[in-house]
């Protein structure tokens, strides 16, 4: 049985898709079958950030409605052996897409894959709660920013009452918190909400903290997910992620600079957030 | 010392303004979200116990939503009433 992970935020262009594609590599760099799935219908853009939009034949609509199987539909990154991804459909309307459809394909995939990533739209209509629903996991994607911290507590409301796990009663969604464009120094200048701030709000366990990065824009416009990237900090920041997902690290506090004299003068020196 | 790290460090920027106002709206939202369903099961169940005198419904054909809009709450109750409704009640007459 394969892992049911989604990314999602509420809020747009707050790095769902950057997450995505990046979360997934780095899963199948460790080894895992991992496919990751696109599911904002009629606007889709992870094939891009992922450098396959050329070899898009077939996409999930395709596949519900029997035109075409998923091994078909499946592209298989070239660079990376265990990553496959499914397509969002660019054409069709939203509501091509049911929970029972969605179920059918997670099923199959489940043979055959260790990590299923749902891409998930922004906002919190059908496609978000259909890339939520099925998930054993949620990676919840924030920026330092009031606009992005409020919706993703909204996010965990539907989280914690609109999925499945939630309906069944069951145990209850694995919530991780994943902090994008993150600027320790303006945060230690007290012109950002810091991470202990964004997590003193959301009360959720950090995964990790991307830094801002002009790293990431070159990633996308190249087609390659940052976490490939050796030299980027925001890559770092993501491999930190993924190992620490997997349970080897602990997520670090301050994922850059050191603390100011301040800072290290007041606060104690447990930087570790379990 | 933390707290006295706090003074110094967090009264100047925006930062802690903007969290003191997240921290009021959150738990606002929050409070909202899980006051809802509160009591709505109850009533649901009061209200078909009662349509239940005189129309046989099923429990799964009554619905109680509640909205917030600006000031103003709505209670909204839909009951689905089975299509032949006059003979449903003459045999819950007759059990009666």
């Amino acid at each position: 049985m394969a892992q049911i992970i989604v990314v999602t935020s509420g809020k747009g262009g707050v790095g769902k898709t950057t997450t995505s594609a990046s979360f997934s590599t780095g899963l199948a760099l460790r080894g895992f079958k991992t496919v990751v799935i696109d599911f904002d219908i009629g606007l889709r853009n992870l094939d891009l950030v992922m450098g396959v939009e050329r070899r898009v034949v077939y996409d999930i609509i395709n596949v519900v409605n029997g035109e075409a199987n998923l091994n078909q539909a499946l592209i298989r990154d070239k660079a990376v052996p265990n990553l496959a991804i499914l397509a969002a459909s660019q054409t069709r309307d939203k509501d091509a897409l049911d929970k029972d459809r969605v179920q059918a394909i997670l099923e199959e995939l489940s043979k055959d894959f260790d990590y299923i990533i749902c891409d998930s739209p922004a906002g919190i209509e059908k496609g978000a709660l259909l890339a939520m629903y099925f998930a054993d996991i949620a990676v919840v994607v924030t920026n330092p920013e009031v606009s992005s911290v409020r919706d993703s507590d909204r996010i965990l409301g539907m989280l914690a009452s609109r999925t499945k796990r939630a309906e069944d009663g069951r145990e209850p969604i694995r919530e991780h918190l994943v902090i994008t464009r993150y600027a320790s120094k303006r945060a230690a200048s007290g012109d950002m909400l810091s991470l202990q701030d964004i997590q003193e709000l959301l009360g959720i366990p950090l995964l990790g903290v991307i830094p801002e990065s002009p790293s990431v824009l070159t990633a996308s416009n190249a087609g390659t997910p940052v976490i490939r990237d050796p030299k980027s900090n925001a890559g770092e920041a993501y491999r930190q992620v993924v190992s620490t997902f997997l349970g080897e690290t602990a997520a670090l506090a301050d994922a850059q600079k050191p603390k100011g004299f301040w800072k290290r003068l007041f606060t104690s020196e447990k930087e570790v957030i379990v | 010392m933390k707290r006295i790290a706090d003074y110094f460090l967090r009264r100047k920027g925006s930062a802690n303004i903007a969290k003191d106002r997240l921290q009021i709206i959150i738990a606002q939202e929050r409070t909202e979200a899980t006051n809802r369903p509160d009591y709505l099961p109850l009533l649901r169940q009061e209200i078909l116990a009662v349509v239940a005198k005189y129309i046989h419904v099923d429990m799964s054909q009554v619905s109680v939503d509640f909205h917030r809009k600006d000031n103003n709450s709505v209670l909204e109750l839909n009951v689905l009433l089975p299509e032949n409704p006059q003979e449903v009640r003459q045999a819950a007459t007759q059990e009666a």
